[in-house]
């Protein structure tokens, strides 16, 4: 089993990330997350109102009513059946462009447990 | 609300009350315990059956010592997660000789209608008609019952006592 | 062991086709998740941060190599590889996918287990005393009553819809290695006046958000009045447990709101209807359950084993190991084994498919079969001959599993943590990890002793961190992870909870706050004193000075 050390969240790249969203004040973007229904992956509601494993190219809206719609969205595909909880996530953009989680439980979520570095998504290419 | 009651699907005669509203001279009508507590005599003196739906937080004692007197109690469950309607059925059989008919009302839901029947109850008010099938198959989900109930289902232990007799 | 007869494995397929059928009927869109979510989760599957989770029953913490070797194939073939063993002797499996929990439950029933009521507001796994039928101390076997207990709360038609969740232990003893005082019942095997075994009863303790110490509702309850007297209190509480705020609807708030007198009272009111009643378990049926927890065929050999002092002596790295991980046996010649699953960096708790199967084995060669899992997040081989304790020890280290820190500075027990959980504000494997490395040394790790650290990652308090010795609780300060720390906890007969230092530490500065910790009393203790004892000799005031002096 290989297990590596956990990394203080201050030597995090997504840290950094998320300085810089609280540097630029205003309200974060917001991105829908959710798990999917029969197998549990966490998965993130995409431009093609698909879910996709990877929040680097998940859609992100600003302001309140696009958030409440991206959410109404989300919730319709839990009433078809192929996520279930879905809620809304602050997210940042990269240098790069793609999205990041705003916060370090999302960074978790998306990545996979911090004390196993080998499993989940962080894992897979 | 569609009725079940002995794996069918029955009308249901009773009417229930709002607590304004008058009380008719004939007919199988119930009230709230509200009601009940302060129209008691006048209710009784109908000479028609009478019946009382039970809050969830209205447990078995406060209505206890009526029953005898009453043909139907109705004992909300106003979520499924609120349990406390299985202790006053219970309650209402065991510690108070309830005959009449226990029917389960509100959010009643195929997955709890077995621990409803152990306890005591023989009716129950489903949301639609379609609900029914799913209520029978649950009702014979299980055949092994580890601990006594209302019901004379028989609980492993003695079950195994008789195999054990046999042997 | 309990031995599954046709009404059990009857019972456990039923359970298992319903389960089936309720995930059938949720994937095709009959259930909702609202409707569905209490269903799964009186089946142990809950749905965590990263995908589902599973939690399995080990009841009182016992398996067979059979269930053990199911465990480990389970892990393999529909999860990543490993499982976690947790605070309440359960295993949790972190990536099964819906889909597959019907036959993942379909596998466990052919080894007599499941995961029902691991979850949900109903009666929980039951758990007691890991030395049980084992240890010198023993009143009566807590395995008995748990398996009695379990039957009678399984499916309980009047019990399933309770306020909150229901936990119970049960010890056996007088010491008490089930933490019975922070359980919602717990259940202490005693002898009363004229020789008769039964139970005392605690009532309404708890961790979490309002941690409580139960308190004693009755000294002395027969035991074949037992299971009447656990349906009264169950459904005193079902009736008048708080249903309006589920942060306040444990029965330890109950017992708190309407006090112990009044509690009582209502208790042995409805008591007095039931007790002789039907609930009570049959003396036969007793007796037949009785019979499956019969000491295993011990071979009569000296006290002490002549093999196992030899090698202690010769091999110093055995002698530290038997140190810590062995527990003295009632039955001449034997040894309780403790298999250490906190290998220094390692993840508390948790075990590969691997070491899982070769557990088994060795189970079967060294054990008798039998494994215990404790509360504490390790495992014990119950009954071991001295002389095969050297073996035993040479084949479980390549394993990792021989590490010498039972009950010391290195054996913490931590919650999954944001790491794994949906609930939690911090991480604590992590923090765990740390503290671990930072004593690795297995000399210091044995002069400092005994010393219980428990870490939980939110209030929840999965960790038990309340009564740690040191308990560490995570909590989240502007998204940054801090945490605070306490002292003087115990989970024993002697329970407290313990007392909060001050401010909280940052991430990277817990570490050195507990090492501080772990200096300040080496520099304060005097001889034979365990960390617990001078804290409580000495009080908070000198720790709480060295910790905050250099802030």
């Amino acid at each position: 089993m290989t297990e590596k050390k956990s990394p203080s969240r201050t030597t995090d790249e997504a840290v950094v990330a998320i300085s810089s969203a609280r540097g630029s004040r205003g309200s974060a973007s917001k991105t829908v997350t959710a798990n999917r229904l029969g197998d549990g992956v966490v998965v993130y509601l995409a431009e093609d109102g698909g879910w996709i494993e990877g929040i680097e190219s998940a859609r992100a809206v600003d302001g309140k009513e696009a958030a409440a719609a991206l959410l109404a969205e989300a919730e319709a595909d839990v009433g078809r059946c192929r996520v279930v909880a879905p809620y809304l996530i602050d997210v940042v953009r990269d240098a790069r462009g793609a999205l990041r989680p705003a916060t370090y439980r999302e960074v978790m979520r998306a990545a996979g447990p911090s004390v196993r570095l080998d499993l989940g998504k962080q894992a897979e290419g | 609300m569609p009725l079940v009651k002995d794996g069918r699907l029955v009308d249901d005669p009773w009417v229930g009350l709002a607590d304004d509203a008058p009380v008719p001279a004939e007919g199988l009508v119930f009230v709230s315990l509200t009601r009940f507590r302060a129209e008691r005599d006048a209710l009784l003196a109908r000479g028609a059956p009478l019946g009382v739906r039970l809050k969830s937080s209205e447990l078995a004692p406060e209505i206890g010592t009526d029953v005898p007197l009453l043909a139907l109690v109705a004992v909300e469950f106003p979520t499924f997660r609120d349990g406390r309607g299985y202790t006053t059925a219970r309650l209402l059989r065991e510690r108070f000789g309830f005959k009449g008919e226990l029917r389960a009302v509100g959010d009643v839901l195929r997955d709890q209608v077995l621990f409803m029947h152990r306890c005591g109850f023989d009716a129950f008010e489903v949301a639609d008609e379609a609900a029914l099938e799913g209520l029978k198959a649950a009702m014979a989900e299980f055949t092994v019952f580890y601990q006594p109930a209302t019901d004379d289902r028989t609980p492993a232990s003695v079950l195994r006592r008789v195999r054990s007799a046999a042997e | 062991m309990y031995r599954y007869d046709e009404f059990d494995h009857t019972f456990v397929a039923q359970r298992v086709a319903q389960f089936r059928g309720q995930v059938t009927r949720r994937l095709d869109g009959e259930l909702t998740e609202d409707q569905f979510r209490p269903l799964r989760l009186m089946n142990g599957l809950y749905l965590q941060l990263h995908a589902y989770m599973l939690r399995v029953a080990i009841p009182y913490g016992t398996l067979s190599s059979r269930q053990m070797r199911r465990l480990g194939r389970i892990a393999r073939v529909y999860d990543k590889g490993y499982g976690h063993f947790t605070t309440r002797q359960n295993i949790q499996y972190n990536w099964p996918a819906l889909k597959d929990t019907p036959d993942i439950l379909m596998e466990l029933a052919e080894v007599e287990m499941h995961a029902l009521q691991t979850s949900g507001n109903c009666i929980r796994n039951v758990t007691a005393d890991q030395y049980a039928g084992a240890a010198a101390d023993e009143i009566e076997d807590p395995r008995i009553w748990s398996e009695i207990i379990r039957q009678w709360s399984s499916l309980h038609p009047e019990f399933s819809f309770l306020p909150r969740k229901f936990k119970v232990a049960v010890t056996g003893a007088p010491s008490d290695r089930a933490a019975i005082a922070v359980h919602d019942i717990g259940l202490r095997a005693v002898r009363n006046g004229d020789g008769e075994i039964g139970f005392e009863v605690m009532v309404g303790g708890g961790q979490g958000r309002t941690p409580m110490i139960g308190k004693t509702i009755r000294p002395f309850v027969a035991k074949h009045h037992l299971l009447s007297y656990l349906e009264a209190i169950l459904r005193v509480y079902n009736e008048y447990g708080r249903r309006d705020n589920m942060f306040k609807a444990r029965i330890k708030i109950l017992v708190h709101e309407i006090g112990i007198e009044e509690f009582r009272a209502r208790v042995e009111a409805e008591w007095e209807t039931m007790r002789g009643g039907p609930v009570e378990l049959p003396a036969d049926e007793l007796e037949r359950i009785q019979a499956y927890f019969a000491p295993p065929a011990f071979a009569a050999l000296p006290a002490v084993s002549a093999a196992f002092v030899g090698s202690r002596a010769a091999d110093a790295e055995f002698a530290q190991w038997a140190r810590t991980n062995l527990v003295p046996h009632r039955q001449p010649g034997y040894a309780i084994v403790n298999l250490s699953l906190k290998p220094v960096g390692g993840v508390p708790g948790d075990a590969s498919a691997e070491q899982m199967e070769a557990i088994a084995d060795l189970a079967d060669a060294y054990s008798f079969g039998e494994i215990r899992v404790t509360h504490e997040q390790n495992l014990t081989f119950p009954h071991v001959r001295q002389d095969d304790l050297y073996e035993l020890w040479r084949l479980l280290r390549p394993l990792g599993l021989a590490t010498a820190n039972i009950g010391t500075v290195t054996d913490i027990i931590a919650c999954p943590g944001l790491d794994y959980c949906s609930l939690a504000n911090a991480r604590a494997i992590p923090v765990a990890q740390r503290i671990s490395e930072r004593f690795a040394d297995v000399g210091r790790m044995h002069d400092v002793g005994e010393l219980k650290i428990k870490i939980s990652g939110c209030i929840n308090a999965c960790g038990h961190h309340h009564v740690g010795h040191i308990g560490i609780l995570g909590v989240d300060k502007k998204g940054e992870e801090f945490y605070q720390l306490t002292l003087g906890g115990d989970a024993t007969e002697t329970a407290a909870l313990g007392d909060l230092v001050g401010p909280a530490f940052s991430y990277d500065g817990v570490v050195d706050a507990v090492e501080t910790l772990v200096e300040t009393y080496v520099g304060l203790r005097h001889d034979g004193e365990r960390f617990l004892d001078t804290y409580r000799r000495v009080g908070l005031e000198p720790f709480k000075e060295k910790l905050y002096a250099a802030r």
